[in-house]
């Protein structure tokens, strides 16, 4: 099955749901969260300050009073974890665990928690920003170990019920975007198809950015660098108005955020291309539904309307992919896939159910790359054209 | 985000998505004008089709007119000194960075002449200054293409000497005044 870069595509599947789209979007229907979660809040700077004096001012108070100070948080176990079937996102129930500054038990949690806790401040009241890891540092002896800091930035926006930007505390930037996008970062607009042979890299501060303008027509979420380079060097954004983004393996906050506010601003269709292996889907159902870790922030970070465009199990026959280029599952893929078929939202989902099926009975995975053997520009000229046109996707 | 159709609406054509009024509205008072602008100029022209660009146009006029101004109007007229004076800072720095995108504000920062407060007065003084400035730069780049010309046919004998050192006079004049 060689590539034949001449053949026209008319996308028409993608562009109908386009139209679909841009129908809805128009309506601006709100969103409604089921009563049994907490509402979390993206907070300007001014606001999270506020509701952390607040806080401070209630511990002071029990302070005075009785000498028994706590924190009250809603609990991030997995059991308050809830699926909200209709708006198809994972949420954080209203569980609440408290945690006590006068128990020998917990005295090294409370104190970690009050330094991350000054440091948001510090970082709010200059207008700063920082990483986890730099968080970490600030503390070594006291942290011990970067992922006590973490758990105790989490539990500090759950704490304050608003999202960890808000906080301040960014990713390490880790994705690329380019296409038919223009944007804004301070008083510059950013082209994003001119920026020559690179990327722009999703920028941490995302409160410092706007979507200023797009011809794009959907958007495509790609797990491989390697894959977005090639669709890139081809100029395949160009070709089919579209905005490609990576964030080379499961989306960071940083990505996830950007995703969503594309989606949600231009109402265009949003397709991932993964890997045909357990982690791509797992890598999938992140961006669609937000992951178990983050299910606070999830009405935030997920893009519920992303349909998985490829590289499905049933692709790999109909698209002719060679028996070397197909891998055999390890027990932990099966055990993976077994795992997401458990998963409400994958059962749900019939034809996402049937092709996880398809790959637990044939126990073979592959690369995006693997369309290679068919020559370097199959995937741009010949595959994802099809799947667009056709409407061949989960 | 306003919908702009390529071709007789109707999304095969293609679409173009713009910002819009209402997410403006959120943005610090000194921002829109220059983003406006900015896309205004460089833009625009990627859009072939007359129709299209005249359309997306009038758009940006609706910007600049419903909260480009108003924003930056309410926020150089607010009572508070400080507020107003942090504003008039970036302005000035915005007048002297891109100065082709901040015309439209000329006619705010003259009303500021006027104001009570005397940093105020300065900073506005100082970001019309900045308008003079690149207009006089302009002038002086055309000046220098002239006199190139100028120079070339007094040497030989095209040009009176009078003629020449008049103009010769009046590109050292510009210099100076603008210190260049």
């Amino acid at each position: 099955m060689a590539s034949k870069s001449k053949e026209n595509y008319d996308l028409k599947a993608t562009k109908d749901l386009l139209s679909q789209y841009l129908e809805i979007g128009q309506q601006k229907k709100e969103i409604k969260f089921p009563e049994d979660t907490i509402k979390i809040e993206d907070l300007p700077v001014k606001n999270t300050i506020i509701r952390i004096n607040e806080l401070v001012d209630k511990l002071v108070q029990v302070i005075y009073t009785t000498g028994r100070p706590s924190i009250k948080l809603p609990s991030r176990s997995g059991s308050n974890i809830i699926w909200d079937e209709e708006n198809d996102l994972l949420l954080l129930g209203k569980q609440i665990v408290e945690k006590h500054f006068h128990s020998l038990t917990s005295v090294v949690d409370i104190t970690r928690l009050m330094k991350v806790l000054e440091k948001i401040y510090e970082l709010l009241k200059t207008n700063d920003y920082a990483t986890k890891r730099e968080i970490f540092y600030t503390a070594v002896k006291l942290f011990q170990d970067q992922k006590n800091s973490d758990k105790n930035i989490e539990d500090i926006s759950t704490m304050l019920y608003t999202i960890r930007n808000s906080t301040h505390i960014i990713a390490a930037p880790r994705g690329a975007c380019v296409g038919k996008l223009r944007i804004r970062d301070g008083t510059e607009i950013i082209d994003l198809e001119r920026i020559g042979s690179g990327y722009w890299q999703v920028s941490t501060m995302l409160d410092e950015i706007d979507i200023i303008e797009s011809d794009a027509e959907f958007i495509l979420v790609i797990e491989k660098d390697a894959a977005m380079m090639r669709l890139n060097k081809h100029k395949f954004w160009e070709k089919y108005p579209s905005i490609l983004i990576t964030a080379q393996g499961v989306g960071n906050v940083a990505v996830r955020m950007f995703l969503k506010r594309l989606s949600k601003e231009l109402n265009l269709p949003v397709f991932s291309l993964v890997d045909s292996d357990p982690y791509g889907h797992y890598i999938h159902s992140v961006y669609l539904r937000g992951s178990k870790r983050l299910s606070y922030e999830s009405p935030f970070l997920a893009t519920p309307n992303i349909k998985l465009l490829g590289v499905l199990t049933k692709d790999l026959d109909e698209y002719k992919i060679p028996q070397e280029a197909r891998i055999p599952m390890n027990s932990n893929d099966i055990k993976r896939i077994k795992d997401m078929l458990n998963e409400k939202f994958v059962k749900k989902n019939k034809k996402w159910e049937a092709d996880l099926n398809l790959a637990l009975k044939l126990k073979i995975k592959a690369e995006i790359q693997a369309f290679t053997s068919h020559g370097f520009n199959f995937l741009a000229d010949k595959y994802l054209p099809t799947k667009l046109t056709t409407g061949d996707w989960i | 985000m306003k919908i702009f159709y390529k071709n007789n609406k109707n999304i095969d054509g293609g679409i173009v998505q713009l910002i819009d009024k209402e997410k403006m509205m959120d943005w610090s008072p000194e921002i829109p004008i220059v983003i406006i602008e900015n896309y205004r100029k460089d833009h625009l022209s990627r859009f072939t089709n007359n129709k299209l660009r005249s359309e997306i146009n009038k758009h940006l006029d609706e910007l600049i007119k419903d909260v480009a101004i108003p924003l930056m109007a309410k926020g150089l007229e607010t009572e508070n000194s400080e507020e107003r004076l942090t504003l008039l800072t970036r302005l000035e720095e915005i007048t002297r960075k891109k100065t082709e995108m901040a015309k439209p504000i000329i006619p705010y920062l003259e009303k500021l002449l006027k104001d009570e407060n005397e940093k105020i007065k300065k900073l506005a003084q100082k970001a019309l200054n900045n308008f003079e400035k690149a207009k006089k730069k302009k002038q002086l780049e055309q000046m220098r293409k002239k006199m190139e010309q100028l120079e070339k046919d007094w040497l030989e004998e095209k040009v009176s000497n009078e003629e020449y050192a008049s103009e010769r006079k009046k590109l050292l004049k510009l210099q100076a005044e603008i210190g260049d």
